[in-house]
């Protein structure tokens, strides 16, 4: 009785040992790999765009260097992704829009402005200089030469209401709008350069009805079904063609330029040296037109981001 | 420090805000009290039924929400009411499970006693049935409740306002207080409700059970 006792613990002693040796090495095993194959995290935020975008990103650098990337799509705010970028879980930002959260609004980029209302603030130029001069000192991330579009909001109605009240640019809402229903995303709201609030003034509207904020992907359908008259849309959103709806032009120049750009964390670019060159080559490659086109066949023709992306390379001649 | 500033600054808003918050949340559980706990009874009833319409409860829990609320917008527009509609479906399987368990667990021997001494089968539900399983009931529509704030915070994705839009408008925006100024009153507003419908609970329970219900919910919760 004794002595199986005594063997039983002597078997037992020599499991736990094992596994401890195994529990050991293996981060060690893993760390060896990872010193071989140096991994970048391309992070990008849950709509069509970002993420065709990112999968270009993976499918650029996998090709032309010996850098694994890894996508980690459907990041759930900007909050999120400005986050993961400043603590290194993500590398590459896929993507970032100059006049956005990301950009100029950074509560660390938007400190160093004195007047947000100064008319530099919608030069495209001037934005994207200050911004990435300040990402590089503040957020230690540098921003890629733009992509060629942007990515900037749109006053949105329906087709048949623009006819009838002979709608072309955001100033015919004038005398118009305080019958009328406004939906927006919930940052809208609060963006104290052209919000809400802004909007009103500088296109000396009354008060609309009603607004009514929600979920950007739901606002397209509300628009379509009529439950909101206005909508503020995303200008590269491929719904707006699809639904038919009238994008009313910004003749008081009240939006700042929203141009889209990749943006690298300095870090990354000391551990992968190169990436910003392989990325580069998107630089002013994708305009409007293209974009809405990538972002139609994922929202509407409902195909997979990353074949989109591949299939534009390829068409591009960027990648073989 | 700058949070408190915030806070101030934005005071009505946010007292908006949590208003059509509660407003959400009390009308799905309202609603869902109407149905829910006349459909336990009726399930302590009908025996067959009571595995069929709890897995239908169970179902409803498991569908996305972000889904449910998708297919009600072309039903019932944008704005609070959909809202309303699927917190409604999510807060009735709570409800009805404890209304029928709570019912289910009256000693038989006691409702025989009761029988004996010539009650009708609705004065046993009434004065029996009903009285011995409130504790049940109640510890239901109370976690209910706690969920619904919870997840009333989603109703900021259809235009149904609340505080989960002052939280989506700071993550969309990065604007940390606008986030707290949404999370913390609607964390203060669930422990408020389960503060106060625990107090509701031993306020309604008679004073001679009082000290043994508890420990037979606990028991019986332990059980399962």
């Amino acid at each position: 009785m004794r002595s199986t006792k005594t063997k039983t613990c002597t078997t037992c002693l020599t499991r736990t040992l094992l596994v401890l040796v195994l529990i050991l090495a293996l981060p060690l095993a893993a760390c060896q790999k990872a010193s071989e194959t140096i991994t970048l995290k391309v992070g990008a935020q849950n709509y069509a765009e970002v993420i065709t975008l990112a999968y270009m990103a993976e499918a650029l650098i996998e090709d032309q260097s010996d850098y694994e990337v890894e996508v980690v799509p459907r990041l759930g705010s900007v909050v999120v992704l400005d986050q993961a970028m400043q603590t290194g879980d993500v590398d590459i930002a896929s993507l970032f829009f100059t006049g956005g959260a990301s950009g100029l609004l950074h509560p660390d980029i938007v400190k160093q402005v004195e007047n947000i209302n100064d008319p530099k603030w919608r030069d495209a130029a001037s934005v994207f200089e200050f911004v990435r001069d300040q990402s590089r000192i503040t957020l230690k991330r540098e921003w890629l030469e733009p992509l060629g579009y942007e990515n900037t909001y749109a006053i949105t109605v329906r087709r048949a209401m623009a006819e009838q009240y002979n709608l072309k640019t955001i100033s015919d809402l004038q005398g118009l709008s305080a019958d009328l229903v406004i939906g927006m995303d919930d940052a809208y709201m609060d963006r104290a350069i052209d919000g809400y609030q802004p909007l009103l003034k500088h296109y000396e509207l009354d008060p609309f009805a009603r607004t009514v904020t929600m979920q950007i992907n739901l606002l397209y359908q509300a628009i379509r079904d009529q439950q909101v008259d206005v909508g503020v849309a995303y200008s590269s959103d491929a719904r707006i063609f699809a639904y038919d709806l009238v994008w009313l032009q910004d003749d008081r120049n009240l939006y700042p330029p929203f141009e889209a750009a990749y943006a690298v964390n300095l870090s990354a670019l000391e551990k992968a040296p190169g990436i910003d060159t392989i990325l580069s080559q998107l630089s002013g490659q994708i305009d409007i037109e293209t974009i809405r086109q990538l972002n139609y066949e994922v929202d509407i023709n409902q195909r997979d981001h990353k074949e989109v992306a591949l299939e534009f390379l390829k068409e591009r001649k960027i990648l073989d | 420090m700058d949070f408190a500033v915030f806070f101030i600054n934005n005071i009505g808003r946010i007292a908006t805000r949590t208003a059509e918050h509660m407003l959400i949340a009390l009308s799905a559980l309202f609603l869902a009290l109407l149905v829910a706990v006349p459909l336990g009874i009726l399930l302590t009833r009908q025996e067959h039924l009571a595995k069929p319409v709890l897995g239908l409860g169970n179902v409803i829990m498991t569908i996305p929400s972000l889904a449910l609320l998708a297919f009600m917008l072309p039903v019932l527009g944008i704005g609070n009411r959909p809202a309303i509609a699927a917190l409604f479906l999510y807060a009735l399987m709570p409800i009805m499970r404890n209304t029928y368990t709570g019912i289910k667990q009256v000693q038989p021997s006691l409702i025989e006693a009761a029988r004996g001494m010539g009650l009708k089968d609705f004065q046993i539900l009434y004065q029996l049935e009903l009285p011995l399983a409130f504790s049940f009931i109640l510890a239901g529509i109370r976690t209910t409740l706690v969920i619904l704030i919870g997840w009333a915070t989603l109703a900021a994705f259809i235009g149904g306002g609340g505080l989960g839009q002052l939280i989506w408008a700071g993550l969309t925006n990065i604007n940390y207080n606008l986030i707290l100024s949404g999370a913390i009153p609607a964390a203060g507003l669930a422990l408020l409700a389960d503060l106060l419908m625990g107090r509701l609970e031993t306020i309604l329970t008679p004073r001679g059970i009082r000290k043994t219900r508890v420990k037979e919910v606990k028991n019986a919760f332990n059980k399962d």
